[in-house]
């Protein structure tokens, strides 16, 4: 990525741009890396805690939640202080959870060292993002974000072979002892290599909508995550739905009203912007679907381990990571339009087989067609969210990563609670009687078995249907590449 | 095949799909759409729902042993819900220190009596394909020989007791019990019979005598099996 001119900071200097990039990557691989980690080793610590299936959720749950709600304060954090001061900040803080999280003696301090992490994480990727997008010139932005893609989709995706392999081999203790050597050596490189990049101003911080946006996005995210196993009528999870529509609502409202917003939600005025905002946010509800679904498919029904599970995911994931870089620099040069076709025509397609896996499907055809699936996101996800970015002033990435990210976030939580309701409440229905338990075992366990596939088959098929859905909305995106001020070739 | 044919599909139309310069690209496209489209289709339809496999029905035959000790030929069976569905547990070979249990997946197991030797045939439906090029096409997924239906057909001479785990239990405690009894009502008899036996042959030879008694005691012998194994069975469920 040689460029003819020095890339500078805000204070003017020049400054090693491959390096600062190396720092970040590295750095953001381990925080995203953490959402995916822990599922597998909730066997291992439910028992050293004796602890619940419901308590030991909190550990992904509340990890996503404070995530969830620091992304929208992320853009004021991110144009307050340099971008320096926010990386390390950060770092260290995941760091701090992280090293609490290894000593717990408890569960509550476990609980509280991924609370810590998820601090950290939530301002570490809306700030990787910002950071990508401001350092590299607007006809450069989709490499960038390629290599952006690369890090967002692989590491999530290996969090679950990796965890596998570490609770299989040591202890759960490990998947926090691990982190500790790289993020300190990522802490230490960053003093040297990281640079503020990002132009700042002294925009004081508005109380109101801290407030606003962090009861009305934790309760929508909470209402949501409860919502797919309490059933959507249950009356806590209409209180916090209700609650979290109100404030955020409030929120938004304060935002509209300031001179200078704390998030500005206008960027939603921006028609590529929104397009992008709902097309990126519905593949990523196929991906987080799909992800969520096959690894129940393979451990539950076909019995293999969590390892093993995550190894049947790791072509597909690589497919993501390897296509990635790929379709970001075919962003840069021939625009968003035609990739998002073709990215949403795969993850359909790739999503309709699904619908027909049986107890003894090949492993084959599972690996193949998440593979396709995930190359199909690796073609729309990051170039169409770039081509959003793409129409956003200079000043406004910051608050267009934060809304968008936002808005994926809400998104994605929505259909996950949909799609695990209707998983569950297929697989209810179609549940044979107890009384059959009691007189002939042998064929409820069968029928059992039809059950819990046809349920899978119930959640592929929204699955299927999301993808469909945002297949049409490509189909409005504007063709070629949007890049400001641009070099780029017209696609014709 | 299909697999490769599929990917390479896919990836032909990603690049005519999204690569300009490539003339006719949308007819290129429209192609490749169509190969991915009919090998996901003949893959679904292969691996879901077994097109271009035919049924393949192998049968064996082993000679069965009794499930428990060797001086009772017995077929042990785990009944499982209340309706009667079963596990058997079964010996091909008489000295294998624990039974075999019957499948269960795609299985049904049952038992024929009056046959002449005890043997366990059993049936099995394999899904396999049909032709070379099916199997060159569909070979990558490696689904060959899935199994479509398994039948255990226990065949057993009318001496055999067919008893649940339970009732093996009963039984040999019962016959524990009474074993002093059995033996004198089983001498009994055997002399009552015996005699009769004479009376109407008294110039029976010793060898004839013989074999009398020993036809005589396994049928006594029999008899009060019967006896007990009715009773045990009466007993339970």
């Amino acid at each position: 990525m040689e460029t003819s001119t020095k890339p500078t900071d805000t204070y003017g200097n020049s400054y090693n741009r491959n390096l600062l990039v190396l720092v970040l990557m590295v750095g953001s691989f381990c925080t995203i890396l953490n959402s995916t980690l822990m599922n597998t080793a909730f066997p291992a610590i439910m028992k050293d805690f004796s602890i619940s299936t419901a308590s030991v959720q909190w550990l992904t749950t509340g990890f996503m939640m404070v995530n969830g709600v620091m992304i929208p304060i992320s853009a004021w954090l991110i144009n307050r202080f340099s971008s320096k001061v926010m990386y390390l900040w950060a770092m260290s803080t995941f760091l701090i959870g992280t090293l609490v999280a290894f000593f717990a003696p408890n569960f509550g301090f476990l609980l509280a060292g991924r609370l810590i992490q998820g601090l950290g994480v939530g301002v570490s990727m809306p700030l990787l993002q910002t950071i990508m997008l401001s350092i590299f010139p607007p006809e450069k932005r989709g490499a960038a974000m390629g290599t952006v893609g690369l890090v967002v989709g692989l590491a999530p995706a290996l969090g679950p072979t990796l965890s596998g392999w570490i609770v299989d081999n040591w202890d759960w203790r490990m998947l926090f002892l691990m982190m500790v050597p790289i993020v300190v050596t990522v802490i230490i490189l960053a003093f040297f290599f990281m640079k503020s990049v990002i132009p700042n101003t002294d925009q004081k911080i508005d109380l109101i909508s801290v407030i606003t946006s962090t009861i009305g996005f934790g309760a929508l995210l909470y209402g949501f995550s409860t919502a797919g196993n309490d059933g959507w009528t249950d009356i806590y999870v209409l209180l916090y739905l209700a609650l979290g529509v109100i404030f955020v609502v409030l929120f938004g409202l304060r935002q509209l009203k300031m001179d200078e917003p704390f998030l500005d939600i206008r960027v939603f005025k921006y028609g590529e912007f929104s397009l992008a905002a709902v097309l990126s946010g519905v593949a990523n509800l196929a991906l987080v679907g799909s992800e969520m679904v096959i690894p129940l498919y393979i451990q539950n029904i076909r019995g293999e381990s969590a390892f093993h599970s995550g190894l049947i995911l790791l072509p597909g994931a690589l497919a993501m990571g390897v296509m990635s870089p790929i379709t970001g620099r075919l962003f840069d040069r021939y625009g968003a339009k035609f990739m998002a076709i073709a990215g949403m025509t795969m993850l359909t397609l790739g999503s309709i087989p699904f619908l027909f896996i049986t107890k003894e499907t090949s492993i084959l055809f599972v690996i193949v067609f998440y593979a396709i699936r995930m190359f199909g996101i690796a073609a729309t996800m990051m170039p169409v969210t770039t081509s959003g970015m793409n129409v956003l002033p200079f000043n406004k990435i910051s608050h267009g990563t934060a809304v968008n990210n936002t808005f994926r976030q809400v998104l994605s939580s929505i259909g996950t609670a949909i799609l695990i309701s209707v998983l569950s409440s297929v697989t209810k229905n179609s549940m044979p009687s107890a009384t059959m338990l009691k007189e002939t075992p042998l064929k409820y366990a069968d029928h059992a078995t039809n059950a819990v596939l046809s349920g899978y088959h119930a959640a592929f098929f929204i699955s299927a249907l999301f993808a469909a859905l945002a297949l049409i909305f490509a189909f409005f995106l504007k063709k070629g590449n949007n890049a400001p001020k641009t070099l780029v070739k017209e696609d014709k | 095949m299909s697999i490769i044919l599929l990917i390479l599909a896919t990836i032909c139309f990603f690049c005519f799909t999204v690569l300009p310069m490539i003339k006719h690209r949308v007819i290129y496209a429209v192609i490749s759409l169509l190969v991915m489209l009919t090998c996901g289709s003949l893959i679904i339809l292969n691996d879901s729902f077994n097109f271009g496999m035919q049924v393949e029905t192998t049968k064996t035959t082993k000679s069965l042993a009794s499930s428990a000790s060797k001086d009772l030929d017995v077929l042990l069976y785990q009944p499982l819900g209340t309706k009667n569905e079963r596990v058997y547990l079964y010996k091909t070979d008489a000295d294998a220190k624990k039974p075999t249990a019957t499948k269960t997946t795609d299985s049904v197991a049952k038992y024929t009596t009056n046959a002449k030797k005890a043997t366990l045939v059993i049936t099995e439906e394999r899904y396999v394909y049909k032709n070379s090029w099916t199997k060159t096409f569909f070979g990558i997924l490696n689904n060959s020989g899935r199994l479509k239906k398994r039948t255990y057909n226990f065949q057993i001479p009318n001496g055999w007791y067919v008893l649940s785990t339970s009732q093996a239990k009963a039984l040999q405690k019962l016959i524990k019990q009474h074993k002093t009894q059995m033996q004198q009502d089983i001498a009994q008899v055997i002399q009552a019979e015996l005699a009769t036996e004479l009376q109407k042959n008294p110039t029976m030879s010793s060898s004839e005598r013989e074999s009398l008694v020993k036809k005589l005691q396994q049928k006594a012998t029999k008899e009060t099996l019967d006896k007990l194994v009715a009773k045990v069975k009466a007993s339970k469920s």
